[in-house]
């Protein structure tokens, strides 16, 4: 039988896309800036993984002008939630393994 | 490689940021609240108060969906279902002061006010209806 973790999301496995889309999970859009603090990352790192993300169908990025301000919103898409909700199964499954039995020596 | 403590830590933070999403969104619940507060005001205003401007008060309460919109577009995050129960509940507030609560009121009470007050409170459950149904989610 083999490991839970070769069936793991390798998009998904990156720890900080790993928060972005459990954030996203939470809500029905969340703007940039959130995302960027909670997660703690730049927002150039950010755009980096949004658009890894965006590529692979799991996240949408809108912008909408309000007044002069740009807002950019940023949502899962179906896809993107499966891939997520599986890969948190999956980590769940590891992280309920016991760690192999140490041979006495 | 991912070994168990390396899955309960990614599960933490997942918890952690989901956490921090969710007070960011909480913000509409009492948007809720206040919607159905207004649309209590505003249908008393409109019915029992000030009935002959009617008209004049039809653009007022477009304007203050319009300044809803854009104050919902300057949150950090709208909460999961928020727009079909924003819609649910605006659709039952419409339907019921149209079909049932306003034309029964109008017809026994006139133009009284605290019956348009009462009226428009019943009319406006949907909204604490939802509301009360997010806080307990």
């Amino acid at each position: 039988m083999s490991h839970p973790r070769h069936d793991l999301d390798p998009i998904v496995h990156t720890p900080a896309r790993f928060s972005i889309l459990a954030l996203l999970a939470a809500v029905d859009r969340a703007e940039f800036r959130l995302v960027r603090d909670t997660v703690e990352l730049s927002d150039s790192a950010l755009s980096q993984h949004l658009t890894t993300l965006e590529k692979a169908d799991y996240v949408t990025v809108r912008k909408t002008q309000t007044g002069r301000r740009t807002t950019t919103w940023i949502a899962l898409t179906r896809k993107g939630r499966t891939a997520f909700t599986r890969h948190v199964e999956i980590l769940n499954q590891i992280a309920n393994t016991d760690p192999p039995a140490q041979r006495a020596g | 490689m991912t070994s168990p403590e390396q899955a309960r830590a990614a599960l933490a933070e997942a918890r952690r940021v989901q956490e921090r999403a969710r007070r960011s969104a909480r913000w509409f619940t009492w948007f809720l609240v206040a919607t159905g507060a207004v649309s209590i005001a505003w249908i008393t205003a409109m019915e029992a108060v000030w009935p002959q401007g009617r008209l004049a008060l039809a653009p007022v309460w477009a304007a203050l969906f319009l300044m809803a919109g854009f104050w919902m577009n300057r949150r950090e995050a709208l909460p999961l279902g928020a727009g079909r129960s924003l819609m649910a509940a605006t659709l039952t507030w419409f339907a019921l002061y149209l079909v049932v609560v306003g034309p029964v009121t109008r017809w026994q009470w006139g133009t009284s006010v605290p019956a348009w007050t009462a009226a428009s409170a019943i009319a406006a459950l949907p909204f604490f209806v939802a509301a009360w149904m997010r806080r307990r989610a």
